[in-house]
């Protein structure tokens, strides 16, 4: 069995290691007995509806920008991915690029793809608590949504580093997790990351999920419902390193 | 006067961190003399530029090596050692520290060459004080990306420090093969002079190469590898129709463009051929660039760590050697970038599959530990052992005769191998 998974414009979003969330999808399903295939979609060059599973992840402003252009034509196509129940996830980046607009720092309005309700804007007023100019450092969350498969860790651990603060704009979206240590989407409502329906998105690096296997299992589950409509049974793994390199990041500040 | 004071004060506090051995104090004596005297760096800016080179070197990669290997080609051209700060201490107070070790107690120079290599942060404010005659810029990588936010910051940084050089003639040095580093022909005035060196046959992972690589190639200042071996490179320095055949005694393909930068600087000063070959071949490695350490009659090779492009190269070298342990030692301090992510963009998967044993160890010992796992290492060749000097004591203990044995640590690892007992 089969799957192909789309890496989007892994040429210019490539910028905080990334990659290695491809990686653990793909090893975690070789695991399970899957074939999958991992593609990088560089150009525009490509039909969305081919893959079961898609990830875009964080790049500089300016490639950001281009890559929001690069996507406007896909843009329908991407929501009938989405629409459809198909897997993604998006981080940094990627997920600003997915929300409405993203306001900079001159005031300047950017469109977004508007795939996912959220704005971004580039910072706080300065006299806000706590002001900082980017948001960076270890991150540590409570997911706010139960998991399908079985998991000893409820926690999601990473790196935040961006200077964008993301809000939520629609009840029909909801937020990835709970922040206990770290800042999330913003300053101020300790949430982290966004999901409507399978999509994912979230400020954290690290990579994010291979240090949050439970996570990535969970995208697996989805992925296969949607692909192969009834729920998979997922075997176990051997995740003794990953759960280490969890729990030590559970003990970071 | 308040230099005076300042230097004096500055000297006494070395002395005193020296006695009781309170650290290695390197950038302390900076702070306590600019403390009393803000412009203590500025104060020297006549000395600074009375004397025949004074250098800055800077970009991601490759600074500590390449002010080394240049120090050392002026020491072998002049007879006298420029004041270079060759133990890495290069953000503001560190260079303000070094001005202190270089006087007497009258603030008096030991030499008026100089060789700084900065740090891209601090390269700003420290070409502001000091005004150097020439930059040389390495290459720009990601790195450390929590300091400076991307990629263009540090081209920015470096392009804002350069233009606060202001009025003359500065020369700046450009690696042709790095596409972020050759741009400065077109970010720079003609208040600055542009001369590019090149490395021609030799690829290291530079994100787009640049375009200026293969233009007017006979009148660039370029290196060629001649032939690779363990200890070392066979290379060809050339420049129009000069050249001369060098051995650079440091491993790794990257050590050629440090090289190259060197020479192009001195070359350019009017340093000879052969005393450029001199320099080169008599350098003695900085520690943790290839420096080996005996332990226990067994042979470790350090090289330093930090980033995806410097790391991937260091893999490059340890892929071809066969029957190999590897430590890696992942900390998570500020000096080494809090932000273990870059991990994920160094290419591990080249060590994978060649029967190399692992031990992972450090602060974030178990995220090296994953890296390695997803890289395709099986599990039961990787060991973790989160106390680094330990860890390699165990190591040596437990090696074979013929095997290689590499440590790659970062930064503050590597400055926790170097304070122990492991070098004595």
């Amino acid at each position: 069995m089969k799957l192909k998974l789309g890496h989007l414009f892994a040429d210019k979003l490539n910028l905080y290691g990334d990659m290695g969330n491809v990686l653990t999808l793909k090893y975690r399903l070789e695991k399970r007995g899957y074939e999958v295939e991992i593609e990088q979609l560089n150009d525009s060059n490509f039909t969305i509806s081919n893959y079961d599973f898609l990830f875009i992840g964080g790049g500089q402003d300016k490639e950001q920008q281009n890559v929001a252009k690069l996507l406007e034509s896909k843009k329908s196509d991407l929501s009938k991915f989405i629409e459809d129940e198909k897997p993604m996830l998006a981080i940094c980046g990627g997920y600003q690029l997915l929300g409405e607009s993203y306001l900079t720092s001159d005031k300047e309005t950017i469109s977004g793809l508007g795939i996912l309700n959220v704005i971004t804007k580039a910072k706080e007023e300065k006299n806000a608590k706590n002001f900082q100019d980017r948001l960076v450092g270890n991150v540590v969350a409570e997911l706010d949504f139960p998991l399908h498969i079985e998991s000893s860790v409820t926690t999601l651990v990473g790196f935040e580093n961006h200077s964008g603060r993301t809000f939520i704009t629609d009840s029909r979206t909801s937020t990835l997790a709970t922040v206990k240590l770290g800042f999330g989407n913003n300053d101020t409502d300790k949430k982290e990351g966004a999901r409507y329906k399978n999509l994912f998105a979230s400020y954290l690096h690290g990579s994010l999920l291979p240090k949050n296997p439970h996570f990535a299992d969970e995208i697996i589950y989805l992925t296969l419902l949607a692909k192969f409509g009834k729920a998979p049974e997922l075997k176990k793994i051997d995740d003794v390193i990953e759960i280490r390199a969890h729990k030590k990041a559970l003990t970071l500040h | 006067m308040k230099r005076f004071l300042a230097n004096l004060t500055a000297k006494s506090s070395r002395f005193l961190i020296e006695k009781l051995k309170i650290g290695s104090g390197s950038a302390f004596p900076g702070r306590v003399a600019l403390a009393i005297d803000p412009m203590f760096i500025a104060s020297y800016n006549k000395s600074f530029n009375s004397g025949r080179f004074n250098f800055f070197i800077t970009g991601t990669n490759g600074k500590t090596t390449s002010s080394g290997i240049l120090a050392n080609i002026i020491k072998v051209a002049t007879n006298k050692s420029p004041i270079s700060n060759a133990f890495g201490a290069n953000l503001y107070y560190g260079i303000a520290s070094e001005l202190v070790n270089s006087t007497n107690i009258n603030c008096e120079l030991s030499s008026n060459d100089f060789v700084f290599e900065v740090d891209e942060a601090a390269f700003r404010s420290v070409a502001k004080d000091l005004k150097p005659k020439a930059v040389i810029l390495t290459n720009i990588f990601r790195d450390q990306l929590d300091r400076f936010g991307e990629i263009n910051a540090t081209q920015k940084l470096i392009e804002s420090g350069i233009k606060a050089i202001g009025q003359g003639k500065t020369k700046i040095f450009l690696n042709a093969n790095d596409e972020k580093i050759a741009q400065f022909e077109f970010l720079l005035d003609d208040n600055f002079e542009k001369i590019f060196y090149r490395v021609d046959n030799v690829e290291i992972s530079f994100k787009e190469e640049s375009l200026h690589k293969n233009e007017h190639h006979e009148a660039m200042f370029t290196a060629s590898l001649v032939k690779r071996t363990v200890k070392g490179s066979f290379i060809k320095l050339y420049f129009k129709d000069e050249s001369i055949d060098v051995f650079l005694p440091i491993a790794g393909d990257f050590n050629i463009y440090n090289a190259c930068a060197a020479a192009v600087a001195a070359f350019h000063y009017g340093i000879s051929f052969n005393d450029i070959k001199a320099g080169i071949e008599s350098y003695e490695c900085a520690f943790g660039r290839g420096e080996k350490i005996i332990y226990d009659n067994k042979e470790l090779n350090i090289f330093l760590i930090k980033n995806p492009a410097g790391c991937t190269e260091v893999i490059n070298f340890v892929s071809q050697f066969d029957s190999s342990i590897v430590l890696i030692a992942i900390n998570d301090n500020y000096a080494d970038g809090r932000d273990v992510s870059w991990l994920w963009d160094a290419q591990f998967e080249k060590l994978a599959c060649k029967g190399i044993k692992f031990v992972c160890s450090g602060s974030r010992a178990y995220d090296i530990a994953l890296r390695l796992k997803y890289a395709g290492v099986s599990i039961e060749d990787i060991e973790v052992k989160e106390e680094l000097i330990a860890s390699i004591k165990d190591l040596v203990v437990k090696s074979k005769k013929d095997e290689n044995l590499f440590v790659l640590p970062t930064y503050t690892a590597l400055l926790e191998i170097n304070s122990s007992s492991l070098k004595s």
